[in-house]
């Protein structure tokens, strides 16, 4: 019988998209050289989302938890660097800035630099902070190289990440998953057994009459929550009120310029268009609000605004954006979009599967399930949700456009306290709240206010004891400096075709 | 609001400090004026501070060095505690300990301990090791990484001048007294360190049982280099060296006295901080850390013109958070020591998961490090159930070789580091701050 305390020896992850072989991939690297069987249950009939083109610096982490070879993963997924994303028409139609991984400057005497630049300039009108941040120069001029170690230069102030083809990046894990002992099942999954006593999942009927049975099962069939949802009723939280956006349509095309080391998010009249720039091909698609758009419309914008050839039809999605009430239920573990949506604007999707598979290895109930490994599960995703919940509707709110009834509604829409208390503090005074857990830290924030007009009245009244006249001469030797550091380094084009070369020698 | 005038309320070391730092951190045009006769200060005579207290002396422009000659004080490593447990263990302060082949120190230590084959936690750390032995390193300016134990009148008349170096006024003619309503103050901002009594009555008081400390002075403390805590019966006695002598200062564990901490720190104008804002027993942090949480969130939130409501819920929220973990971590002692039958919920689960898998759950605005936590949990001999499954894959030679290497590491600097009563001698020799030129 299936229970609380029961031994783990085989995990059954059902689904075989970018969340299930990421899971497949960590678990066979990481568990099963410690006795864990693995299975993964997928069908070719059945299609895959393929979120998260565009990824966070994390991912390089967890391939090299792996032992990913990065040329080599560069090449299989067609992968470039990214360095940041560019918002276009967020703030105002006509504005643009660039979200970046790295830090704006450094800290003068203890006070963060942005106090410093506003006391220096103003605001950017006179000086853009941008122009102190090494990654969003090097996206505007299209250079890149590796980030140093050494903690005194200019090169160790950024990370980044890559954009890649999301099926390509399973169909790489797979083989990856496969070599270390995973054990893949073609099947439609068809229905589910449960314990009736203890009301646990214990195995899956497959089509043509075939049983899965396991005892630890981690749900990453998507949006329908086949054994989160469909097994155990685990609840959703809606989010909708605050991020109402509920509808995708995606587009390929091809590329018509060497790719840009940045993704772009353009605010569109509905929602927003994602531009990823991949080696053999750009993706693109429209995120929207079905209240104030068709599907036809959204088609219709996305089509024209690409700048190459499509190379397939228009694919809808439709979503709810919230998390699952419980993400780790009994014996079932919510990985990817069966635990939760939240529109890929910044690229979390790979991000949060990521998290949850990090809970997962940590928590892995070695000598048995216990409750207390759900609610600490469940604890830490909630969090990470809710501060990447808050980070999105920042986007929304922060806008002075009011030229369609959908801005109109999200400039207005009433925001969670948690981000009102955090705009306030920074309107007031530039002060940016940090805690100790979260995805994004004080240069996101910073990035998305000061990009999107949301200037602070005042700043730090610390930053005053520092000479005005040579501070502000060292933040221009600062801008000059990054300048000259980018101009000596190869181009995104040139670097990716690097990687190309290590990889086919081996 | 436009702060030109900032006063400072309390004749305390918070409010010295208090004055220090603001008049240190802002320009002139603000003045900061400190009113030392106002409230009855409660002096503790020996005082305690935690490695990150070292950020507010870089502030200063204080070389650890001039401190410790000019307020009597010794190098802090950890603490040693007796009789809570069923064996005396000690926590040393955090240090990096390294990983291999993927996964963190603690696992690996986690792993042989369950078999009876690792050493205690504190066997590995450094710091703990100089606490235990009364050793500690040759001096340097910022002495990062330790916590200082310093005479409180000393340190008090230290911080004072260094307020007046930078600029602060002391004003005691006019300062305010018991019932005087502090909105009234000529200030543009009031700080309110004093101790005039514990503001139960305050709504926003939120209670916490405590009791109050008797202070005695001994005239040899045995090691230098660490805080002691020592149970006897239902009492529990906190031993601070000093470079000359020391203090003990006992309460009750079973007396049903208030302390806790205000919920709504900043009000108006006045903004409580030290012992006026929160109030713990020396179990759950020293009151320097308490003072220190205060003053780090102010520094940040200080009026800069608007109305101030964003900058008193941050404050509000920052300082219980911070006070909030100060106190579950005696919580914890006292929940391990076998004494609080029902934590609270967070300690409840900080327990649960290390029980459960040796997770070290931690909060926002903690003040003690994971590899704290961990010292606790093992000196009062929780073992894991488990360790991470992951590291099952991993030979038990590698966790073994990780382990010997640290220890054969620490030994070896430990050998090399002389007994602290060596380097104070040697300090001890050199001209005081008063002594030096310009000091």
């Amino acid at each position: 019988m299936a229970r609380f305390g029961q031994q783990v020896e085989k995990v059954v992850i059902v689904g075989g998209g970018t969340a299930g072989w990421m899971t497949a991939s960590a678990l066979a690297k990481l568990l099963r050289p410690a006795g864990v069987s693995i299975t993964l249950v997928e069908s070719e009939a059945i299609g895959t989302v393929g979120v998260g083109e565009a990824t966070l610096p994390h991912l390089r982490f967890f391939n090299q938890r792996l032992g990913i070879d990065e040329n080599e993963f560069i090449t299989r997924t067609e992968a470039t660097i990214k360095l940041g994303i560019e918002f276009c028409d967020w703030g105002r139609i006509g504005d643009r800035y660039i979200h970046p991984f790295g830090d704006y400057g450094r800290s003068i005497g203890g006070v963060g630099f942005h106090h410093h630049w506003l006391r220096a300039f103003g605001g950017p009108e006179a000086q853009r902070i941008c122009d102190f941040s090494l990654p969003v120069v090097m996206a505007e001029e299209g250079r890149f190289s590796p980030p140093s170690d050494d903690p005194e230069s200019l090169m160790s102030t950024f990370s980044y990440a890559y954009q890649m083809d999301a099926g390509l990046y399973a169909r790489f894990l797979r083989s990856f998953a496969e070599r270390h002992g995973v054990t893949r099942t073609e099947g439609r999954i068809t229905g589910h057994r449960l314990d009736p006593e203890t009301g646990f999942v214990t195995g899956l009927r497959l089509d043509g009459g075939r049983e899965v049975g396991g005892d630890l099962f981690v749900d990453c069939s998507g949006f329908r929550g086949l054994l989160i949802e469909g097994a155990l009723g685990a609840g959703y939280e809606d989010w909708s009120g605050v991020l109402p956006c509920d509808r995708a349509v995606a587009v390929p095309c091809e590329s018509t310029e060497a790719p840009r080391p940045y993704t772009r998010a353009t605010a569109r009249p509905a929602g927003w268009h994602w531009r990823i720039p991949l080696q053999h091909r750009v993706g693109n698609g429209y995120v929207y609000c079905s209240d104030h758009l068709s599907d036809d419309e959204a088609a219709s914008d996305i089509l024209s605004g690409i700048e190459g050839a499509a190379i397939a039809e228009p694919r809808f999605l439709r979503f709810t954006t919230g998390r699952r009430r419980k993400q780790w239920s009994k014996n079932v573990v919510a990985v990817g979009l069966s635990a939760g949506f939240l529109e890929p604007l910044e690229s979390t999707s790979i991000y949060l599967i990521q998290a949850a598979i990090t809970q997962l290895v940590e928590l892995f109930p070695s000598d048995g399930l216990r409750e207390e490994d759900c609610a600490e599960f469940d604890r830490v995703l909630n969090l990470e949700y809710e501060r990447v919940r808050d980070f999105l509707v920042l986007h929304y709110h922060a806008t002075e456009r009011d030229n369609t009834p959908f801005w109109n509604r999200m400039r207005t829409l009433s925001i969670p306290d948690s981000l009102a208390e955090k705009m306030a503090l920074f309107r007031e005074r530039g002060y940016v709240i940090q805690y100790k857990d979260g995805l994004f830290l004080e240069p996101s924030w910073l990035a998305v206010y000061l990009g999107q007009r949301v200037l602070p009245k005042a700043f730090d009244p610390r930053a005053v004891r520092t000479d005005g006249e040579k501070t502000k001469a060292a933040l221009t030797g600062l801008a000059t400096e990054i300048r000259s550091v980018v101009n000596t380094l190869p181009s995104h084009s040139a670097y990716l075709n690097q990687a190309a070369r290590v990889a086919a020698r081996g | 609001m436009s702060i030109a005038r900032i006063a400072v309320l309390g004749g305390n070391v918070e409010a010295a400090l208090t004055a220090a730092v603001l008049a240190r951190s802002l320009t002139r045009q603000t003045e900061a004026v400190l009113h030392p006769e106002a409230g009855t200060p409660q002096p503790e005579p020996a005082l305690v501070t935690l490695p990150s207290y070292n950020r507010l002396h870089e502030l200063l422009s204080f070389d650890v060095r001039d401190v410790l000659r000019a307020c009597g004080g010794t190098l802090r490593g950890g603490t040693v505690y007796r009789r809570l447990s069923s064996r005396e263990f000690t926590t040393g302060f955090g240090e990096d300990l390294p990983a291999a082949d993927g996964h963190s120190f603690h696992q690996h230590w986690l792993r042989l301990h369950r078999d009876e084959e690792a050493r205690l936690w504190a066997d590995y750390q450094l710091a703990a090791r100089l606490a235990e032995g009364g050793h500690m390193p040759l001096l340097t300016p910022s002495q990062e990484g330790f916590g200082l134990h310093l005479d409180y009148r000393l340190y008090t008349d230290f911080l004072r001048r260094a307020a007046v170096h930078y600029g602060a006024r002391t004003l005691d003619s006019t300062s305010p007294t018991d019932g005087d309503d502090l909105q009234s103050l000529d200030a543009d901002l009031v700080i309110d360190c004093s101790e005039r009594q514990l503001p139960t009555s305050d709504p926003d008081w939120h209670s916490v049982p405590g009791s109050p400390v008797e202070w005695k002075e001994v005239a040899t403390p045995e090691n230098p280099s660490a805080t002691v805590f020592e149970r006897q019966g239902k009492e529990v006695a906190v031993h601070v060296p000093l470079a000359q002598g020391g203090w003990v200062g006992a309460w009750n564990l079973g007396a049903a006295g208030v302390n806790g901490w205000s919920e709504g720190p900043w009000r108006g104008k006045v903004v409580r901080l030290g012992p006026a804002a929160c109030r713990l027993s020396p179990l759950a942090g020293p009151r320097l850390r308490i003072a220190q949480i205060g003053i780090e969130a102010l520094l940040k939130l200080l009026p800069v013109g608007g109305p101030g409501e964003a900058e008193r819920g941050e404050y509000a929220r920052v300082t219980t958070e911070g006070y909030k973990r100060l106190h579950e971590h005696e919580e914890l002692h006292l929940a391990l020591a076998g004494e609080l039958p029902q934590p609270s919920t967070d300690v409840q689960r900080k327990i649960e998961q290390f029980r459960s898998r040796g997770r070290v759950v931690l909060f926002d605005e903690e003040s003690y490090t994971a590899e704290e936590h961990l010292a606790v949990y093992d000196g009062y001999g929780v073992v894991p159930d488990r360790y991470s499954k992951a590291l099952h894959a991993v030979p038990p030679g590698v966790s073994r070789a990780l382990l010997d290497k640290q220890l054969r590491d620490t030994e070896r600097k430990l050998a090399d580091t002389p007994p602290q009563k060596q380097v104070l001698s040697t300090l001890h020799r050199r001209r005081s701050p008063q002594e030096r030129p310009g000091s």
